[in-house]
């Protein structure tokens, strides 16, 4: 990015290092904050014995059989391939139809545009705990129980209103004339959308892809009433079992699972922020 | 403007839904049950002595992944005298439990699994378990029995059982200590100062802020629960002079002894483990189930009964313990009998013992033989803190007593409040609240 | 993109092609025969089947459904209501959608015989014409009923359910199938208020859910929307790192960094009193006792939130991160030069661009931690201690309905019932707001 450049004053140059010195301050201090208490919870998953850690102790003696057993004692790595799988479709297939349906609100007008977005994002404020069974019925009825695609079709149907209108406002930013001029050069609707905008929005996608991919590792309660078998567990809900039963906590193996969820969702963060650089107006160049 | 392409849409997804509820046959009624059960249905026969009126039923059970191999172990004998088939899934016990008054209707539940002590009772009276014939073989005493009993039926058979003792570590004290007195003289030992908060001792540690671990004090000093054994919801005796005593008794430990997190209920069972695996205390109070994690700390550790209390009587533990249950959706009601008698008969419960998970079994013949025997110090232990052990109240008014006894013992030993004062108060929210809600 | 409807003249038709119209929109109450009065036989088709398939869906299922949510049931053991009243909720959800195609069928009938009476040639017969018209004219439409689909199911069946519910006696002596549940119209309501004793309690809990709704929220908000502005910053090296570590409490389940969070915070060993406090304590000046963070209420409330920010700003930060990007450079570049200040540069363009975008996602971040069950579940209970009738000093209504609700008596009737009226109090706030700050409004 080409920056812009300023007279030398030299008040601006000191106020300059200052905003350096204090924006490395600021970052270095949030990642202590934010690295020491997971470092605690991660050691624990590397102690013998069955108990979270209450600080930071770095000397040993150190075991990575709580991993062994996760690994050979328990169904953990069934359970990571099912999540996986659950959050890729849940992914790929919410990121659809919020694209979309982001791109219908921004670009078009029809009925019921502006009443129908708002009542679901409303409806969508009341908590449901108390009628998780209506899922489980719901389920039995057309034969998703234990299935993991209905559990998606939840997981997704549940994402759309607010990603939904996210996108909408994000498509916003983009200029109409984009559109005007490439219907004067005689694109169709989906071409105009496919060629010219959605590679505008590109950033937008990646977060929501990674919102979407995110949110089956954490959610274990409609996991819980869905999925009947061990089996078919998600790992939240194959994690829950670890420390459910009060009085025989596995908390360490539950601390050495929970450290695998981490790491896949962190290196998709990494490889996304590209996308997040690439802004709107180098949206148009590939890669 | 609409399209036809959306109308197209819509019609498939109708008629997929359709046709997905036709294939069902529609709900709620038993075809589907039975079909799912997949098995022929038993009610039909009177008795079932002869083995043959059995075969070709299948019966599922399910388990938590603690007892998948000790049932697997026994599976063949019985498939092959019963010429039956079983099938065995691993779900987590208290997950099971929660589900069953939705898969059970659905068709989908276990014909047999085992539950806790405390909730045999109320899954019982709400109707998800089948009554149990319990065999007359002196496998069971009147104790045992009034674990699994609600409204003078019994819904379950007794399994194994569990109570509070006393783990003591070998390396810091060379015998278990037998009083309260020697606790408390153990606390002025240096050893056991609590580093961070001067004064305080760390010598030995209960979590008290949890009912299950107080109630022994409790009852010890002479309080209770309900009155007539667990029985009448007017009479709630934890603010009885006796249980103030013991809860006074509790504050000193609170205010005097112990460091503050000791209060913290959430952790408190947490800092108790941790302290005694680092060897910063010598001992503690807790069920069979800590063993193993003592052990991988790598603990030489002890197991006595808790103490006799300051008042020279026995601290008086909840008595604990699981059981095997049927579900009243069962289709296959008295194969699964069957099934709970042969678990529950004296060699697979030594088994059990023996070569899987060393818990202690309920039957009877098998307690003695352990005791007998008096090798393994931790179930001799428990078998006998269990004879000092009271039955939990297996009514559903109990869920509320276990919120109002927490709060009295954190409002009295954080010194919010007297003794007499939490105690009163406590019993005050939980008679007010039986009375709202039942 | 203007829809054509609202260019149209009024146009006035002769008697004969009056009659057609009429004639095809009387038709059309038997979905398709308008349309093959109209000459449209693919769309006919269409309908009919529409119609067929739901005849055979009331027949085999829906009847049966209906009757089942009126009746709750009459013989236990053999009917569940609770199953019943689920099912008569779905049904409900599928004849709301054959009524809305009831709909669109009796107006496409007679919209295509009042184009038809104007000019007969533009009318599309065949199949693949009305496909092409259906392409260029209900684009919008492809691209959102398959969403809405969706949403119906998986949003509004569980709250009419919930809603349902309320108005039963599925409470623990009422558990299907042994026991039948029953309608009792609003008595849950009235035993909710009724509880004079809850009251007191009532308005404690509620003043900390407020206290701590609008706290946590916004500290969050502040941290994240920060952040995501430091970091934007161009000359920064280690971006990416930076970047994957912000995103931490985020990746690891809320769940677990909780449970640890419980264990850091403990008065006696945790980490914050025995290793950040002396570490702080090294500095010159500054003395920190040990802090009573689980067994005293205020410090627990400190606590809680300072961990709901710290659990909650990443998801804003990579938000606004994704906002600022949006932003064109030449804005700045043009502040610049009117001599704008870093601090009037971020005042006048970057927070408005923000909010303009993620306004209502910050409104529902407050919403979400109005009902932020487990992080004052798992932190400590609601506790330490309690404010009477079952709720712990830092329960809010959420886990204070929970207590209530759960264990081994659960009262699912008055759950849902507290559900309802907690979500209006929501709702009602939610949309003081939108309308307040035009969040949700769309430009025509």
């Amino acid at each position: 990015m080409a920056q812009f450049k300023p007279k030398k004053i030299r008040t601006q140059k000191t106020s300059r290092r200052l905003n350096k010195v204090f924006t490395y301050a600021y970052l270095i201090s949030l990642s202590i904050i934010i690295i020491y208490p997971l470092l605690i919870t991660a050691t624990s998953a590397f102690r013998a014995g069955n108990i979270l850690a209450f600080d930071l102790k770095l000397t040993g003696p150190w075991t990575l059989n709580n991993f062994r057993r996760l690994f050979q004692e328990t169904l953990y790595p069934q359970w990571y391939m099912n999540t996986l799988k659950v959050a890729i479709t849940t992914m790929v297939i919410q990121v659809t139809a919020i694209t979309l349906a982001g791109f219908a609100y921004s670009r078009y007008r029809f009925i019921g545009r502006k009443q129908s977005l708002k009542f679901f994002l409303i409806v969508q404020m009341v908590p449901t705990t108390a009628a998780l069974t209506a899922f489980y019925v719901m389920a039995l009825l057309i034969g998703g129980l234990d299935q993991h695609w209905f559990l998606i079709f939840v997981y997704i149907g549940g994402g759309i209103p607010m990603n939904t209108w996210l996108m909408k406002g994000y498509f916003d930013t983009v200029p109409l004339e984009l559109d005007e001029s490439a219907r004067l050069d005689g694109a169709g609707h989906f071409r105009t959308f496919w060629q010219i905008i959605l590679p505008l929005v590109r950033p937008m996608i990646a977060v929501q892809a990674l919102w979407a991919f995110m949110s089956p590792f954490g959610e274990y309660l409609l996991a819980r009433f869905l999925l009947r078998s061990p089996e078919n567990y998600t790992v939240a809900n194959g994690l829950q079992t670890f420390i459910n039963n009060q009085r025989d906590q596995r908390v360490a193996l539950f601390a050495a699972g929970a450290i695998l969820i981490a790491v896949p969702i962190a290196t998709l963060f990494f490889f996304l922020q590209k996308n997040f650089v690439s802004g709107l107006t180098a949206g148009g160049t590939k890669g | 403007m609409v399209s036809d392409w959306k109308k197209t849409k819509l019609g498939l997804i109708t008629a997929s839904a359709a046709f997905l509820l036709a294939a069902c046959g529609g709900s709620g009624d038993s075809t589907e049950s039975e079909a799912a059960a997949g098995g022929d249905t038993a009610d039909t026969t009177q008795t079932s002595d002869a083995a043959g009126d059995f075969s070709g039923q299948t019966l599922k059970v399910t388990v938590g992944d603690d007892y998948t191999s000790f049932v697997e172990s026994i599976i063949p004998s019985f498939e092959e005298e019963y010429g039956v088939t079983i099938e065995l899934a691993e779900i987590d016990m208290f997950d099971n439990l929660e589900a069953l008054p939705l898969d059970g209707p659905a068709g989908l539940g276990p014909d047999v699994m085992i539950a806790p002590y405390d909730r045999v009772g109320g899954l019982g009276l709400q109707g998800h378990l089948l009554e149990v014939e319990l065999p007359d073989d002196g496998r069971y005493d009147s104790m045992d029995e009034l674990q699994v009993t609600a409204d003078a039926t019994y819904f379950g058979s007794p399994f194994v059982i569990e109570a509070l003792v006393m783990y003591y570590n070998k390396d810091l004290i060379d015998t278990a200590p037998t009083t309260f007195a020697e606790l408390e003289a153990l606390t002025e030992d240096e050893r056991f100062a609590f580093a961070s908060e001067a004064g305080k001792s760390t010598a030995f540690l209960a979590n008290w802020v949890d009912f299950y671990n107080s109630y022994g004090l409790l009852a010890g000093f002479g309080g209770y629960v309900f009155g007539e054994e667990g029985t009448n919801i007017t009479d709630v005796g934890l603010n009885t002079p006796e249980a103030i005593e013991a809860i006074e008794y509790a504050q000193k430990w609170f205010q005097e002894i112990w460091p503050q997190g000791m209060l913290d209920k959430t952790t408190s069972g947490n800092f108790i483990d941790d302290q005694f695996i680092s060897g910063k205390t010598a001992a503690i109070t807790n069920g069979p189930w800590g063993a193993a994690s003592y052990r991988d700390g790598g603990v030489n550790y002890g197991v006595a009964p808790v103490p006799t209390l300051p008042n020279g009587e026995a601290y008086a533990p909840f008595a604990g313990g699981k059981a095997w249950v049927i579900s009243s959706y069962s289709e296959v009601g008295e194969l699964a009998q069957e099934w709970l008698n042969y678990v529950t008969n004296e060699e697979n419960m030594m088994a059990l013992f023996t070569d899987y998970t060393n818990e202690i079994p309920a039957n009877q013949a098998a307690r003695k033989q352990i005791t007998d025997a008096g090798d393994n110090e931790l179930a001799v232990a428990v078998i006998e803190q269990y004879n000092t052990a009271v039955p939990m109240p297996n009514i559903p008014e109990m869920a509320e007593v276990w919120t109002g006894a927490e709060t009295m013992m954190f409002d009295a030993g954080s010194n919010n409040k007297t003794a007499e004062e939490s105690a009163n108060d406590s019993v005050e929210i939980i008679k007010q609240n039986i009375e709202q809600k039942y | 993109m203007a829809d054509k409807e609202s260019k149209k003249k009024t146009v006035v038709y002769t008697e004969e092609q009056e009659k057609n119209i009429k004639k095809a929109t009387f038709l059309s109450l038997v979905p398709g025969l308008g349309q093959l009065y109209n000459k449209q036989v693919f769309k006919a088709i269409v309908f009919f089947a529409i119609l067929i398939i739901f005849i055979i869906e009331m027949v085999v299922f829906g009847a049966g459904a209906l009757e089942g949510l009126v009746t709750l049931g009459t013989v236990p053991r053999e009917d569940h209501s609770l199953f019943m009243l689920i099912e008569g909720s779905m049904q409900i959800l599928i004849l709301l959608v054959f009524i809305l195609i009831y709909a669109i069928n009796i107006y496409d009938a007679r919209r295509v015989a009042k184009m038809r009476a104007l000019e007969s040639k533009s009318v599309n017969y065949t199949m693949k014409s009305i496909l092409l018209n259906a392409y260029n004219n209900g684009f919008a439409y492809m691209l959102t009923v398959p969403a809405y689909f969706v949403m119906l199911f998986a949003i509004l069946f569980p709250v009419l359910v919930t809603i349902f519910i309320s108005f039963t006696n599925y409470d623990f002596y009422h558990i299907p199938p042994a026991n039948l549940v029953d309608w009792v119209g609003f008595e849950t309501f009235a035993s909710i208020f009724s509880l004079s004793t809850y009251r007191d309690t009532f308005f404690d809990v509620f003043s900390w859910t407020v206290i701590w709704t609008v706290s946590a929220t916004t500290l969050q908000l502040v941290i994240g929307i920060l952040t995501a502005v430091v970091l934007n910053q161009p000359f920064i090296k280690g971006k990416r790192i930076f970047g994957v570590i912000l995103l931490l409490p985020w990746a690891v389940p809320a769940f677990i960094t909780i449970m640890s969070f419980s264990n850091m915070f403990n008065d006696s060993v945790g980490a914050i009193n025995s290793q950040v406090i002396p570490f702080i304590n090294n500095l010159p000046f500054v003395d920190i006792p040990s802090i009573a963070w689980k067994t005293n209420p205020f410090w627990t409330k400190i606590a809680i939130i300072a961990i709901q920010g710290w659990l909650g700003f990443p998801y804003i930060y990579v938000l606004v991160s994704g906002i600022l990007q949006s932003i064109p450079a030449d804005w700045y570049e043009a502040s610049v030069i009117d001599g704008a200040t870093s601090v009037q540069k971020f005042r006048y363009i970057t927070l408005p661009q923000i909010f303009a975008v993620a306004a209502p996602i910050f409104v529902t971040q407050y919403t979400g931690n109005f009902n932020n069950f487990s992080m004052i579940y798992l932190f400590n209970e609601g506790g330490p201690g309690s404010v009477g009738s079952g709720a712990g000093s830092t329960d809010i209504l959420i886990s204070w309905i929970y207590k209530l609700t759960t264990g081994q008596s659960p009262q699912f009737n008055i759950a849902s019932a507290v559900t309802l009226i907690i979500s209006a109090v929501v709702i009602t706030i939610s949309m003081l707001i939108f309308s307040r700050t035009r969040a949700f409004e769309m430009e025509d």
